[in-house]
C-alpha cells in the first residue's frame, strides 16, 4: 500500500500569527492605559501644586502619596489582568489548536482507511468476476445459470464503479484533481463505450450533438464519472419507457460549455428537482429502480470542484434534462 | 511457435484463470507470485509481460518493470494494477511499462491489449537498418536500436517511445490524432487509453525539446492530437 500524501498543513504558522497578533494588541493596550494612569496622576499632582502651592506641607505630602499609591495599584491591575487575559487566550488558542490538529489527523485516517478498502477491494473483486465468468464459460447454461451470472457480473461492476467514485472523492478532498484540457467529445465516446452493452441490451439510441473541437478544463476521472452518473440515472428507467438519450453541448453566453443530457424517460417531478443531488436521495419516480442515491450527489459535488454547475432543467420533452456548465480550456494549447 | 508471456501477479485467482484464458488462446504463459522469482532472469524467453504492483515479497512491479527494461528495451509490458490514480498510472509508464489497466479490468479487454501489443512488437524488424536514423538540430535517434541523443547527451528510448517518434516523424508537418496513435503505436483504439499517449508525449518532450513546457517540436494540436514539425 502506498503512503498517504499529507496535504500542506498551514495551520501551525495561522496558529503562531493569531497568538502574537492577540499579544501585541494587548502590549498596546496596556502600554496605553498605562500611560493614561501616569498622566491621570501627573494631573492629580499638578492640581495639588494649584491648591498647597510651593511651599511643603503635611496634607499635600500625603495626598500626593495616595496619588501615586493609586497610580500604582492602577498599574498592578492592569499589567496583571492583562497578562491573565494575555495567558487565557493563549491557552484557549492552544486547546482549539489542539483539537483543530485532532480532527485533522482523524480525517486524515479515515481518508487513509477509505483509500485502502477501495483499493484492497479491487483484486477480490477481479478474482470474483473472473471466476463467475468462468463458471460461465465452463458449465451448461441450465436453469438461466448464465443470465444470473450476467447479473452478478453487473452488479460486480457497479460495486467496483462506487469504489471508484469513493476514491475519486477521496483525490477530490486532497485536492489533487488534475485539470487539464479535455476534448468533451473523447470523454462522452468513452462513456458511452463503457456503458455500450447495457445501452445495447436495453435498446436504447443515443444521439451525440457534439463538437470534437469543444475542450473543457477538467478532471479526466472525476469528469467521467459524474457524465456516467447522469446518464446511468437515464438508465434507471425500464426498458419499456426508455427509447433515447440525447447529448447536446455548445457554448454559453459567457463562453462557458453547457452540456445538455436528456432523456424520454418519465422525468423528474419539481419537488425532486431540488433534492435529487443529495446524498442517497433516490427520486420517488424511480425509487423501485436499482440505485446508490450516490452517484448525483459526487456528480454534483465533482462538478462544482471543476467550477461548474448542474442542474435539472426544463427539456424539449416532458423527460429528464440535466444541463451542466463546465469551464472551456484555455486558449492557446 | 506459440509467443510466451509472462505473468507476475501474486492473487491465485486472478494468475490462475487469467493464465487459462491465455493459454486456451495459445499462448505458453509462467505464472509467477514474486518479483524475485524472476530478478535474476535476462528476460529474453518472453514476448510480453503482465505484471501486478502490489506483490509478494520485497520488490514491487515497478521495480521489476526497471529491472526488465535495464535488460530489453522491446518487450512489451502491460501493467495490472488496483491502484487507479493518475499518478499511479504516471509512475507505472515512467517505470518502463507500455500500458496500465486498471482492476477490475474486462477479460476481453486484456485480451485485446495482450494482442494489440504483440502485434506491434514486430515493429522495429521491419526498418531497414542504414534507414533506421533521424537526425534533427540537436536530435538524433536510432529507431533499430532504441536509442536517442539530444545536444550531446545520449540515451535510450523504450519501443513505443520510438515507435511513437517515429509515427509522429513520418506524418511531419500533419496531425496524428490520438486515436490513430493508439491504433498504429498500441494496436488497439478502442478503449479508453488515451491518457496513456498524453503521458508518452511528454515523456518524448522531455528527451528531445530544449524546454519540454514550450514544445518546439511536438505540438499538442487543440482537440485534434499531436503533430511534429522542424
Amino acid at each position: 500500500m502506498k503512503a498517504f500524501p499529507k496535504t500542506s498543513d498551514y495551520s501551525r504558522a495561522i496558529f503562531i500569527g493569531i497568538t502574537l497578533l492577540i499579544l501585541s494588541q494587548v502590549t498596546w493596550w496596556t502600554f496605553v492605559f498605562l500611560k493614561n494612569v501616569d498622566e491621570k496622576a501627573n494631573l492629580e499632582l499638578r492640581h495639588l501644586e494649584f491648591k498647597y502651592g510651593e511651599a511643603s506641607s503635611v496634607e499635600k505630602r500625603v495626598e500626593a502619596d495616595q496619588i501615586h499609591q493609586a497610580a500604582s495599584r492602577s498599574h498592578f491591575m492592569f499589567l496583571s489582568e492583562s497578562v491573565f487575559f494575555a495567558l487565557l487566550t493563549c491557552v484557549g488558542l492552544y486547546v482549539l489548536f489542539s483539537m483543530y490538529r485532532r480532527d485533522q489527523r482523524i480525517r486524515r485516517q479515515q481518508r487513509q482507511f477509505i483509500e485502502m478498502v477501495s483499493h484492497e477491494s479491487k483484486t477480490p473483486l477481479t478474482a470474483l468476476k473472473l471466476r463467475l465468468e468462468s463458471i460461465a464459460e465452463t458449465y451448461e447454461d441450465r436453469d438461466g445459470l448464465k443470465g444470473q451470472i450476467s447479473l452478478a457480473v453487473t452488479e460486480i461492476r457497479r460495486l467496483s464503479g462506487v469504489l471508484q467514485k469513493v476514491l475519486d472523492w477521496d483525490r477530490m478532498e486532497r485536492h489533487e484533481l488534475i485539470f487539464e484540457p479535455i476534448v468533451l467529445r473523447e470523454a462522452i465516446d468513452r462513456i458511452m463505450h463503457r456503458l455500450g452493452p447495457l445501452l445495447e441490451q436495453r435498446q436504447v439510441v443515443v444521439e451525440i450533438n457534439v463538437s470534437s473541437g469543444l475542450l473543457v478544463q477538467a478532471d479526466e476521472m472525476t469528469l467521467s464519472s459524474s457524465l456516467q452518473s447522469v446518464i446511468e440515472n437515464a438508465v434507471l428507467y425500464p426498458a419499456e419507457v426508455l427509447k433515447w438519450i440525447r447529448v447536446d453541448a455548445d457554448l454559453d453566453s459567457r463562453g462557458r460549455v453547457r452540456l445538455l443530457i436528456e432523456d424520454n424517460g418519465e422525468g423528474i417531478s419539481q419537488a425532486d428537482r431540488s433534492r435529487i443531488f443529495d446524498r442517497f436521495y433516490r427520486g420517488r419516480s424511480i425509487s423501485a429502480i436499482s440505485g446508490t442515491g450516490l452517484g448525483l450527489y459526487l456528480a454534483k459535488l465533482f462538478i462544482s470542484a471543476h467550477r461548474g454547475s448542474i442542474q435539472v432543467v426544463d427539456g424539449k420533452g416532458k423527460g429528464a434534462c440535466f444541463e451542466i456548465i463546465l469551464p472551456c480550456a484555455p486558449e492557446g494549447l | 511457435m506459440s509467443e510466451r508471456l509472462c505473468f507476475v501477479e501474486d492473487d491465485q485467482t486472478i494468475s490462475s484463470l487469467i493464465g487459462k484464458k491465455l493459454s486456451s488462446l495459445g499462448y505458453g504463459v509462467d505464472r509467477f507470485e514474486a518479483a524475485e522469482s524472476i530478478w535474476q532472469d535476462d528476460f529474453v524467453r518472453w514476448d510480453l509481460f503482465i505484471i501486478d504492483i502490489m506483490l509478494k515479497g520485497e520488490r514491487n512491479g515497478r521495480e521489476l518493470c526497471e529491472q526488465i527494461r535495464r535488460k530489453t528495451s522491446t518487450t512489451p509490458i502491460l501493467i495490472l494494477s488496483a491502484l487507479s490514480e493518475p499518478s499511479d498510472r504516471i509512475d507505472g509508464l515512467k517505470s518502463g511499462a507500455d500500458d496500465y489497466l486498471i482492476k477490475p479490468f474486462e477479460t476481453e479487454e486484456l485480451i485485446l491489449r495482450v494482442k494489440g501489443m504483440l502485434r506491434r512488437r514486430s515493429w522495429y524488424g521491419q526498418w531497414p537498418r542504414h534507414e533506421s536514423t533521424f537526425q534533427w538540430e540537436e536530435n538524433e535517434i536510432d529507431f533499430a536500436n532504441l536509442s536517442g541523443r539530444h545536444a550531446g547527451r545520449a540515451f535510450n528510448l523504450s519501443q513505443k517511445e520510438a515507435m511513437l517518434m517515429k509515427l509522429l516523424v513520418e506524418h511531419e508537418g500533419e496531425v496524428v490524432n490520438r486515436s490513430e496513435i493508439l491504433d498504429k503505436v498500441w494496436g488497439y483504439h478502442v478503449f479508453p487509453s488515451h491518457r496513456t499517449v498524453d503521458n508518452f508525449i511528454l515523456r518524448l518532450r522531455k528527451f528531445f525539446e530544449p524546454d519540454p513546457k514550450t514544445p518546439k517540436y511536438i505540438h499538442s494540436v487543440r482537440g485534434l492530437g499531436y503533430k511534429f514539425s522542424r
